[in-house]
């Protein structure tokens, strides 16, 4: 059991503290909502809820253009469609340059030119039946809303050319490789690779003076991107190699296993970081599962099936109750340090 | 709209806010509190969800497996193996284990693992003996009263009952998973309400109710997953799946309005307050969002605003996913044309722009950080 008396009280309340009290007892009414009041940040409202409504709306507003599109409605020329598009593209990067630069609504508007963008090219293949591949659009489009994307200053409308260049190269995987190729690693060693040198640019980045590239959420989303795409090449690795005793020749899956043990060794030593040592051990434990999955087939060789679910069920159990208690540990020694 | 700088320790709320006579047992308490399971990070917690997802179907395998091996009756196998599990995890439930090794983490993972698979095969031994999709909602509710009634985490144990349900399908083919996709959005139409009813607790604020914080944040979880569950298995669901039927609901929209107005209300501090300003802007979108059937938006609009009311990050992510994935699945819905879900959609933009644009008029837009995003 927990001695409470070790628990340090002088951390931070939290509101679901105040909560927790409220529903135990401790605080009535009144005093909930003025201890709830001392502990919740100051806030902007006015500020936040025109942040809110501004990128909603204009979500809204471009998700219905792509549907209206999409419809492909015969009854308006081509000829109408272009100058339609056009003039959005236009209007947006107008808007933009009229209002600041630097302000969330130019931002927007940016982002809005990007996406009509994609959707004249979208238009473009409906109308004149190019032929072109689908990677052929996702690269065009990324090519061209670079120069939007550049001077746009924006995270937001940076990951969302990354998306989009994504979707371009494992298309074109698909499209040269054939769909069973999807799950082949390939695939996933140069989705890893076309991520890991923007997660580079934003680790060094971090040594300059806070500027727009530096948010939060930005690492957690690259390093889980990367770590999901090195798992699986992980996984095809080792349970081959468990599988035949012998090392496959191909590269992706050893070169994923290094990358994976190298993040771990960099968010774990060099940069500490929960949000870069969690994605990457995750990863590197999905994978030690399959491998003992295959080495549980291999050596029981499902002779006794119960037995050797049975071995799985135990070893996933253990395994995350591993990695969560590992964290924990990790977290508090790293608090402890503070 | 409560507007403070300096965040106080727990020592000094509960010296600032306690009664001198119950400080000692709010610190014991607060002690607990922070020190047990409800202190665990959201990175622990996820990872936790992730285990016991893997943990599920593994369960539920070696189950089906023994009973084919062992040639036994299907519905009454079932039923046996289900019940015996869901016992065992009340059991585990009444007997905790509060400490901070790996014995805990597994104790964890076994509760819950063992609940959801317990309670998924009960249910399915029952359809499978009567074959009447009815049977399920019927089950989950009676299942999660019972752990409710033993262990006091009825709802957020039937958000990972109704998550198991709703993915058993996509396993297991034919009549059950027929019963299933026809029972599952009844089940999540109720857990819906109840979410509904803890957002309009905000205003009302009983005290079993704003305790259930993590209940609120179980529920949106669960709503959020099922569209993901959705978006990942798009090319292998029929349209007609669970989340879909349950974000078509006739109601659903009302029932979010209402909440969304109680939500707005409770912000600025009481009904009154709807009736001017940006409150009633806020609240004239929110009817008008409703009238034009978009729940899904609703709902991100509203854990948006919670999470930002409440300082929880957990419930601002789950809305910010929310708006991207419900467009995905509202593309897909075959109850309009596109042409018709894109003036709908236009016309949703178009007010909130609208919401935008009042805001920068009455310069409420002004303050500093404007330039970050």
């Amino acid at each position: 059991m927990i001695n409470t008396s070790d628990t340090d009280l002088s951390a931070p309340a939290t509101p679901a503290l105040v909560d927790a009290l409220y529903a135990a007892g401790h605080l009535d009414r009144e005093s909930h909502d003025r201890a709830m009041a001392a502990v919740l940040p100051p806030r902007q409202w006015g500020l936040w809820a025109s942040r809110l409504l501004l990128a909603v709306g204009m979500v809204l507003v471009l998700s219905g253009i792509v549907f209206f599109f999409a419809y492909n409605w015969y009854d308006i020329p081509p000829l109408a469609k272009f100058a339609g598009i056009q003039v959005l593209i236009a209007g947006f990067t107008i808007a933009a340059l009229i209002l600041q630069s630097d302000t969330l609504p130019a931002r927007m508007m940016l982002l809005a030119a990007s996406v009509m963008v994609g959707v004249f090219l979208a238009v473009f293949g409906q109308i004149y039946q190019t032929g072109a591949d689908a990677w052929q659009l996702f690269a065009a489009w990324a090519t061209l809303s670079l120069i939007w994307t550049v001077f746009s200053r924006f995270a937001p409308q940076w990951v969302f050319w990354l998306v989009i260049a994504n979707i371009a190269a494992m298309l074109w995987w698909q499209q040269n490789g054939g769909i069973a190729l999807f799950i082949m690693p390939g695939m996933f060693m140069i989705l890893m690779l076309f991520n890991l040198p923007v997660l580079a640019l934003f680790e060094v980045l971090q040594n300059r003076p806070a500027d727009w590239r530096q948010k939060p959420w930005i690492r957690p989303m690259l390093v889980v991107a990367i770590a999901f795409f090195a798992a699986v090449p992980a996984i095809q690795f080792s349970t081959r190699f468990v599988d035949s005793w012998e090392m496959p020749k191909t590269v992706e899956g050893i070169g994923a296993l290094l990358l994976l043990i190298c993040l771990f060794l960099f968010y774990r030593f060099a940069r500490p970081a929960m949000m870069g040592v969690a994605p990457v051990l995750t990863a590197l434990t999905v994978t030690l599962i399959f491998t003992f999955s295959s080495l549980v087939e291999h050596v029981i060789r499902w002779d006794i099936p119960l037995l050797a679910e049975f071995i799985m069920l135990v070893i996933v159990l253990l395994c995350f109750a591993g990695l969560v208690q590992y964290l924990r540990n990790l977290r508090s020694g790293w608090m402890a340090d503070q | 709209m409560m507007e403070q700088t300096n965040k106080p320790t727990i020592a000094e709320l509960i010296a600032d806010h306690v009664p001198v006579a119950s400080r000692p047992a709010a610190r014991a308490f607060a002690g607990t509190w922070s020190a047990g399971r409800h202190a665990r990070p959201l990175l622990q917690i996820l990872l936790l969800g992730l285990g016991a997802a893997i943990t599920i179907p593994l369960m539920g395998y070696l189950v089906f497996r023994s009973m084919e091996l062992l040639s036994l009756h299907a519905g009454t196998y079932q039923i046996a193996v289900g019940a015996a599990l869901s016992a065992t995890s009340v059991f585990l439930q009444r007997h905790p284990r509060q400490s901070r090794n790996v014995g805990e983490i597994l104790y964890i993972l076994l509760i819950t693992s063992t609940f959801a698979t317990g309670a998924g095969l009960l249910i399915y031994g029952l359809v499978n003996l009567t074959g009447k999709a009815f049977v399920i909602p019927v089950t989950a509710m009676l299942v999660t009263a019972a752990t409710g009634y033993l262990v006091g985490r009825g709802i957020g144990y039937a958000i990972c009952l109704y998550l198991t349900l709703v993915c058993i399908p996509l396993f297991i083919p034919g009549d059950a998973g027929h019963a299933a996709r026809s029972g599952a959005p009844l089940f999540g139409a109720t857990c819906f309400g109840s979410m509904m009813l803890i957002l309009v607790g905000g205003t009302l604020k009983p005290r079993q109710i704003v305790g259930e914080a993590p209940v609120l944040r179980a529920l949106a979880a669960a709503v959020v997953t099922l569209l993901a569950i959705r978006v990942m298995f798009s090319f292998v669901l029929p349209p007609e799946t669970a989340p879909v039927k349950l974000m078509s609901l006739p109601g659903v929209s009302t029932f979010l309005a209402i909440a969304g107005l109680c939500l707005l209300a409770h912000l600025g501090g009481g009904w009154r307050s709807l009736g001017y300003g940006t409150l009633l802007l806020s609240a004239l979108a929110t009817i008008a969002l409703a009238a034009l059937n978009a729940p899904g938006i609703l709902l991100g609009l509203f854990l948006l605003v919670l999470g930002y009311h409440r300082a929880d990050r957990f419930l601002t992510g789950l809305g910010a996913v929310q708006i991207p994935l419900y467009l995905y699945i509202f593309y897909y819905n075959l109850e309009a044309d596109l042409l018709t879900k894109s003036g709908l959609l236009i016309l949703g933009g178009v007010i909130l722009l609208t919401g935008y644009g009042w805001l920068r008029l009455r310069g409420r837009d002004d303050a500093p950080g404007e330039t970050g995003a």
